[in-house]
């Protein structure tokens, strides 16, 4: 392949290993909190 | 269905979509002519970039509608919305920073783009904070109301960067130019996103909303006196 960037697959893994763990973490806060709340009534 | 299930019955849909999207990125669509595989960062970064400025918009509407009628949904709505806003966009300059180190040599540059989504950044983080400092519910709600209108100014600003501007970051893309197969991994991580994001605000809101209760509610000992001569 005549690419002008090289390499590549370890910059992929990390963007969406990142994504992947800001997206549960954020969801998982939002159910977390949800939760407590709704117990604490 | 049960209202109070909706949220996560979403949150599972947003995930099917988002696995299957992702495994179409990385197996499925082919690697880019001039960038490679570091173009499928694409499949994950433009979503968030969509997803993060429809909430923007959304905590817009939220923070207008409670400065138009006091009504506590939609302050309960802004916390949620200004919470994502904030985790949006640091997502979305964390897979900037990760794109642009093999694209442009650089992990940042202040480049008008980058600059203006910091500029958000910092707004919407400034804003949270704010709502987390301020124990009155009233002043709380109303200056992060005041302020949510004040920093969506930028959101325009961010859109327009490229256009406006010499800038690095490529323009928004044709998609009569786009090939189909880079366009279902997109638009299926946008869709996933899309319903995670709802899903997600729509479980804060709701914390946010028994906490708002509990701070609005009289006083019990002023209860029992208004039930008193109520008897």
């Amino acid at each position: 392949m005549n690419g002008i960037v090289t390499g590549g697959w370890d910059f992929v893994w990390a963007a969406y290993i990142i994504t992947a763990l800001v997206l549960s973490a954020f969801t998982g806060r939002a159910w977390f909190l949800e939760r407590t709340a709704r117990r604490g009534q | 269905m049960n209202a109070s299930r909706t949220p996560r019955v979403l949150i599972a849909i947003a995930t099917l979509l988002l696995l299957s999207g992702s495994y179409y990125g990385l197996a499925i669509s082919p690697p880019e002519q001039h960038m490679g595989n570091v173009q499928r960062i694409m499949y994950v970064h433009v979503p968030a970039a969509w997803t993060c400025m429809l909430v923007l918009t959304w905590a817009f509407i939220c923070a207008v509608a409670f400065l138009l009628g006091a009504n506590w949904k939609w302050d309960n709505r802004l916390e949620a919305a200004i919470e994502t806003s904030v985790t949006l966009c640091l997502l979305l300059a964390m897979q900037g920073a990760i794109w642009a180190k093999p694209t442009w040599g650089v992990w940042w540059d202040w480049d008008p783009r980058l600059t203006t989504v910091a500029v958000l950044l910092a707004a919407f983080l400034g804003i949270a904070a704010l709502r987390h400092f301020v124990d009155d519910p009233v002043k709380r709600a109303t200056w992060s109301a005041v302020a949510t209108v004040i920093g969506y100014i930028d959101v325009p600003i961010v859109y327009f960067s490229v256009k406006w501007w010499n800038s690095l970051h490529q323009q928004q893309s044709n998609f009569s130019t786009v090939s189909r197969d880079f366009l279902i991994p997109l638009f299926t991580n946008f869709a996933g996103m899309l319903l995670l994001v709802i899903g997600a605000m729509t479980l804060r809101a709701r914390a946010a909303a028994v906490r708002t209760r509990e701070e609005t509610a009289p006083p019990p000992l002023f209860a029992e006196v208004s039930m008193e001569v109520s008897a």
